[in-house]
C-alpha cells in the first residue's frame, strides 16, 4: 500500500478522532477570516469623516490583534493535534513492529494533519464567508449605516492573511509531529494506552503548605493591583511583583487544590463512602492535578475575557448615557460675531431657506462674551497638566454667559433656574480635563474682577450644565455666570441658537439644509445636531464593543475547546474505568452523574477563580477607561455573562454528551 | 439441589441474522452448588466466554433461564440488573483492573458503597476481608506502589467484599507468566476453601483448569463432558484434563 492510500484510508478511518481536532480548526479559520475581512465591506464606504476615521482605527487595531490571535490558535491547535497524536500512539506502535521507517511514518502523519488541514480550511473558509456577512451586518449596525448598502462581499485580503496563517500553523504542526514521532521509543508507543497518568506520591502537609502559600501569594497580588492599579509604572516594580505573584499563586493553587480537596472530602466518611463519592472525588482531584497548568492557562484567558468583554460592554453603554446628556437639543447654530456680526441668527437661516419656526418646539437665542481675562490668568498658580488638544486654552479669553442667558438654556432643558445676585459670579463647566482647575480657581478666587466690576464668589460648587451643544464629552470648558448688567461691558464672542424640534420634524430634512451653510467658509455660522453627534459615539461604541467580543470571541473559544479537549482525552483513556464500574454494579444513572460533576467542575473551577480575578481587575481597569476617555462608566456584566452562558454553556453540554456517548458506546461493544 | 447457586436452564445464545447464524451457546444446562469451584473449558470459540458474558448479565441470552439463588436474572433490566451485579456477583479480571486514583482501601470499599452499605459497616467490611486476605498493610497505597501479587489480592478483596453469591472469573490467567497464574490460583483455592466463595471459572489452559473441583467441557456452544476431580491430586487431575482435550481438540488439533 502506498503511503498516499494510507493517509487517506487514515484519514477516514479515523473520522471520528479526527472531529474534534477539525472543528477546532474550522471554527479558528472562520472566526479569523470574519473578523479580517470586514474592512472590506464596501458599504463602508458610505460612512461619513468621523465614522471613516473610526473605522480605519478598527482596521488597524483589528489587524494588529489578529497577529496576537494567530499565535494563540497556533497554540490550541498544536494542543488539539497532541490529542490526536496520543489517541494513536498505538497504531504508530504497529507501523513500527511491522518494519515501517520512523521517515516513511513522519510522512504518513504530516500526510494526514495536511489533509485535514486543506479540509478544515477549505471548509472553514466558506463558513468564515458566511458568519463574515453576519459580523458585517452587525458592524453596518454598530456604525450606524444603511443596511441597504450592505453588499455581498468576499475579502481577499482577509483570504490570503487566513491562508498564509493557517499555512504556517500547519506547517509547524507538520512540524511537531514528525519531531515526535522521531523521538518516540517503540516500547512508548505501544503501552501509550497506560502511561496517561503521572503518579506522584501523596505527601499529607506538603500540598497544604503549597495551598496556603498560594492564597498568600494570591492575596499579595490583589492588595498590590488594588493599591497601585494594574498599569506598569517606571518608578517601582510593584506590578511586576504583583503579576508574579499572581501566576504563581494560581500555578500553586491548581497544583495544590486537589490534594486539599481529597483530604477535605474524605474526612467526611459519610459523603465520601456514598455511591460512586469515593470515586467522583478521585477523579476531580486526579484530573486537576494533571491539569494545573492548563487551569492556570485557561483561568488567564478566562480573566482576559470576562474583563476584556466587561469593560468594553460598559463602556459602550455608558457612552451611549452621556450622549444623552451631552444633547440636551436637537439642534445648535453658533455664529461667529467677529465674522457675522452681532445678528440674529433665524433671520439669517430664513434667508438660506430655512424657516426654523416651521421645525422648532422651542427655540433661544442666547449669546457668549468674552472675558477681559485669559484661561491662564483664571487658572493662575496651579501646575497645570492639559491634555495636548487644550494647548491654546490658557491663551483663549475665558467665557462669559449672562444669568439670564443661562438660565433660558436650562429653562430648555426643563430645569429650574440658578439664582445669582447683583455682585456675584459663578462657574460652569463640563470638560474633564479643566474641570479640576476650574474648581480650583472658584476656590481661590472669592472675589473676582470681569469687565472692570468685583463679583463675589456666589458658590463653592461648580455647575455643570450643558448650555450650548458640541460635540460629547468635549463641552463647556469653564465659563463664568455674571449678572445681565456685567456682560454689557464685554465683547459678544459667539450667538447661539438653541432648537428643539417638533414631533413630526424630520431631523434629516433639516440637516440637509444646514449642511451648505455649515460648510460657508464666508460666513461664521456653524452648527452642531444631535444625531451627528450620536453617529459618532455610536461609531467609538461600535470600535470598543467590536474589538471586546473578537477578543472575547476567540479567547473563549479556546478556553472553551482546550477544556472539552482535555476532558474528552480524559474520558478515552479512563473508558476502562467506567466499564469496572458497571461491573461492580453501578447504575447508568450514577455514571452519568460522575461524569456531568467532573465535566461541570472541571469547567467551573478556572471559571470561578479568573470570576474572583475578574472583580479586582475590572474595578481597576474600568478606572483607567475611565480616566482615559473622561467618563464614568457604570459596570455591566450582562453581555459577558450571555455570552459565557452561548459559548462555554454550549461546549460544556457538547463535552458532556460526548463524554457519555464515549461510555455508553464502550459498554456496547463489550457486549 | 437446595444448595445451587447458579442454576443455569437450557440457555441458547444466536449471533448474526438468517442468513448467517451463529449458534455461540447451544442448548446448555448445568448448575453450581454453593462453595463450588467450578472450571468451564473450551478452546477458542466454543462459547465459554458468551456463556460468562450471560451469566455476569453484561450479555443477553436468546432464550432459555439463569437462576442465582433462585431468582431469574434474564428478567432483569436497567437499575435492578446494576443492583444484582453489585450485590450477587464478584468479578477476577487477569489484569486485576485496580482504579489508580484509589488506594486499596478505596478500590474495596468502592465495590460496597456502589451497594449502598452504610459507611460504618463499610469501614469494618473493608477490614474484616482485609485481614482474611492479608492486605491489611497496604490498604493506604496506590495500586503502582503495590507488587503484582499485593494487586491481585486487592481485586480478590473488592470482588469479595460484597459477600456475592458467585465469583466470576473470565480467563484470569490468560497472559500471565507461569509464577504469576500459580499466585492467582493458588489465592483462587484459597478463597474457595477459606472463605468458601463460589466460584465460576472460564480458562481455555489445562493448568489453570487443574486448580478446579469440577470442570465443565464446551465445544461448539454444547456440554462436550464433564470431570470431577474428587479426591485425586492436582497433578492427576491435570492428567485427566489433558486426556479430555485431546479428544476434544484443542487449538492445535484444529489445523489438521
Amino acid at each position: 500500500m502506498t503511503s498516499f492510500k494510507l493517509i487517506f484510508k487514515n484519514v477516514h478511518k479515523n473520522l471520528r478522532d479526527y472531529l474534534i481536532y477539525f472543528l477546532t480548526l474550522m471554527i479558528s479559520v472562520s472566526l479569523f477570516y470574519a473578523f479580517n475581512s470586514i474592512s472590506d465591506q464596501p458599504a463602508f464606504s458610505e460612512m461619513g469623516m468621523t465614522r471613516t476615521l473610526l473605522y480605519d482605527q478598527l482596521g488597524i487595531l483589528l489587524s494588529a490583534l489578529s497577529v496576537l490571535i494567530a499565535i494563540v490558535l497556533a497554540f490550541l491547535i498544536i494542543y488539539a493535534n497532541q490529542f490526536l497524536l496520543k489517541r494513536r500512539k498505538k497504531e504508530l506502535g504497529i507501523y513500527m513492529m511491522l518494519g515501517m521507517k520512523k521517515g516513511r511514518i513522519s510522512r504518513i502523519f504530516a500526510g494526514e494533519t495536511f489533509c485535514v488541514g486543506v479540509i478544515a480550511l477549505a471548509v472553514g473558509l466558506i463558513l468564515g464567508f458566511i458568519l463574515s456577512q453576519g459580523v458585517s451586518l452587525i458592524a453596518l449596525k454598530l456604525f450606524a449605516i444603511e443596511l441597504d448598502k450592505y453588499q455581498l462581499a468576499f475579502s481577499m485580503g482577509a483570504f490570503r492573511q487566513t491562508i498564509i496563517c493557517f499555512a504556517l500553523i500547519f506547517f509547524l504542526v507538520m512540524l511537531f509531529n514528525v519531531w515526535s514521532v522521531s523521538s518516540v521509543q517503540l516500547i512508548d508507543l505501544l503501552t501509550a494506552s497506560r502511561k496517561n497518568e503521572r503518579l506522584k506520591s501523596e505527601n499529607r502537609v506538603l500540598p497544604v503548605l503549597m495551598f496556603l502559600l498560594s492564597i498568600l501569594c494570591i492575596g499579595i497580588a490583589g492588595v498590590l493591583f488594588y493599591k497601585n492599579g494594574i498599569l506598569p509604572s517606571r518608578e517601582n516594580m510593584s506590578f511586576q511583583i504583583a503579576g508574579l505573584a499572581l501566576v504563581v499563586g494560581t500555578i500553586l493553587l491548581f497544583y495544590s487544590f486537589a490534594a486539599v480537596f481529597i483530604q477535605l472530602m474524605r474526612s467526611n466518611k459519610g459523603f465520601y463512602l456514598k455511591g460512586l463519592n469515593t470515586f467522583l472525588v478521585r477523579q476531580i482531584g486526579s484530573k486537576i492535578r494533571t491539569n494545573y497548568f492548563v487551569m492556570t492557562v485557561v483561568c488567564g484567558l478566562l480573566t482576559i475575557t470576562i474583563c476584556a468583554v466587561s469593560i468594553g460592554a460598559s463602556t459602550a453603554l455608558a457612552m451611549n448615557k452621556l450622549s444623552q446628556a451631552a444633547t440636551p437639543y436637537d439642534l445648535t447654530v453658533i455664529s461667529d460675531v467677529s465674522i457675522d456680526g452681532d445678528s440674529d441668527i433665524t433671520d439669517y437661516l430664513a434667508t438660506c431657506d430655512v424657516q426654523m419656526s416651521d421645525y422648532a418646539k422651542n427655540m433661544e437665542q442666547i449669546s457668549v462674551y468674552d472675558a477681559d481675562m485669559t484661561y491662564a490668568d483664571l487658572f493662575a498658580g496651579q501646575d497645570l497638566n492639559l491634555w495636548p488638544i487644550d494647548e491654546a486654552v490658557p491663551q483663549s479669553r475665558v467665557s462669559v454667559i449672562s444669568i439670564s442667558d443661562f438660565n433660558r438654556a436650562l429653562a430648555m432643558q426643563g430645569k429650574g433656574p440658578v439664582t445669582l445676585n447683583e455682585g456675584e459670579y459663578l462657574l460652569n463647566c463640563n470638560y474633564e480635563g479643566t474641570y479640576q482647575y476650574v474648581i480650583e480657581a472658584l476656590r481661590t478666587y472669592s472675589e473676582l474682577s470681569v469687565g472692570g466690576v468685583a463679583l463675589q464668589r456666589a458658590s463653592d460648587e461648580v455647575l455643570q450644565e450643558t448650555y450650548v451643544m458640541t460635540s460629547v464629552g468635549n463641552n463647556d470648558r469653564g465659563t463664568l455666570i455674571v449678572p445681565d448688567s456685567v456682560v454689557t461691558a464685554l465683547p459678544k464672542d459667539v450667538n447661539a441658537l438653541l432648537v428643539q424640534y417638533k414631533e413630526e420634524t424630520n431631523p434629516d430634512e433639516v440637516l440637509q439644509k444646514m449642511i451648505p451653510i455649515g460648510l460657508d467658509e464666508t460666513h461664521g455660522y456653524r452648527y452642531s445636531e444631535k444625531n451627528m453627534l450620536y453617529d459618532m459615539f455610536y461609531g467609538i461604541n461600535a470600535l470598543v464593543t467590536f474589538i471586546c467580543c473578537y477578543v472575547g470571541l476567540i479567547f473563549l473559544l479556546i478556553c472553551a475547546a482546550l477544556l472539552a479537549l482535555k476532558q474528552l482525552t480524559e474520558t478515552t483513556d479512563n473508558i476502562f474505568r467506567y466499564g469496572l464500574l458497571q461491573k461492580l454494579g453501578a447504575k447508568r444513572q450514577q455514571i452519568n452523574h460522575t461524569l456531568f460533576v467532573q465535566t461541570g467542575v472541571f469547567f467551573t473551577v478556572p471559571l470561578v477563580v479568573a470570576g474572583l480575578y475578574s472583580i479586582l481587575l475590572i474595578g481597576k481597569g474600568m478606572e483607567i477607561v475611565e480616566e482615559f476617555m473622561n467618563i464614568h462608566i457604570a459596570t455591566n456584566v450582562w453581555l459577558t455573562v450571555i455570552l459565557f452562558l452561548i459559548v462555554y454553556g454550549s461546549y460544556f453540554i457538547a463535552t458532556y454528551l460526548s463524554c457519555k456517548r464515549m461510555v455508553t458506546e464502550q459498554k456496547e461493544m463489550e457486549v | 439441589m437446595n444448595d445451587a447457586i447458579l442454576r443455569v436452564d437450557d440457555i441458547q445464545k444466536y449471533y448474526g441474522n438468517k442468513g448467517s447464524l451463529t449458534k455461540a451457546v447451544d442448548h446448555i444446562s448445568f448448575t453450581v452448588d454453593k462453595g463450588e469451584f467450578l472450571g468451564i473449558m473450551g478452546p477458542s470459540g466454543s462459547g465459554k466466554t458468551t456463556l460468562l458474558n450471560c451469566i455476569s448479565t453484561i450479555d443477553t441470552v436468546t432464550s432459555g433461564h439463569i437462576f442465582v439463588e433462585g431468582q431469574d436474572i434474564t428478567t432483569l433490566h436497567g437499575g435492578r440488573l446494576s443492583d444484582f451485579r453489585g450485590r450477587k456477583l464478584g468479578f477476577i479480571f487477569q489484569d486485576f483492573n485496580l482504579l489508580d486514583t484509589l488506594t486499596a482501601y478505596e478500590n474495596v470499599s468502592l465495590a460496597l458503597s456502589i451497594a449502598g452499605v452504610k459507611p460504618a459497616e463499610i469501614q469494618k467490611r473493608v477490614k474484616q476481608i482485609a485481614e482474611a486476605l492479608n492486605i491489611s498493610e497496604v490498604l493506604s497505597k496506590y495500586p503502582y506502589q503495590m507488587s503484582g501479587g499485593q494487586q491481585q489480592r486487592v481485586a480478590a478483596a473488592r470482588a469479595m467484599v460484597t459477600n456475592p453469591a458467585i465469583v466470576l472469573a473470565d480467563e484470569p490467567t490468560g497472559a500471565l507468566d507461569s509464577n504469576s497464574s500459580r499466585m492467582l490460583l493458588t489465592m483462587l483455592t484459597e478463597l474457595n476453601e477459606r472463605l468458601s466463595a463460589t466460584i465460576l471459572m472460564v480458562t481455555h489452559d489445562a493448568f489453570s483448569a487443574s486448580y478446579c473441583r469440577r470442570i465443565l467441557f464446551i465445544k461448539d456452544g454444547k456440554i462436550f463432558h464433564e470431570l470431577n476431580r474428587g479426591s485425586d491430586s492436582r497433578k492427576n487431575f491435570f492428567s485427566q484434563i489433558l486426556e479430555v482435550v485431546s479428544v476434544l481438540g484443542g487449538e492445535q488439533n484444529d489445523l489438521f
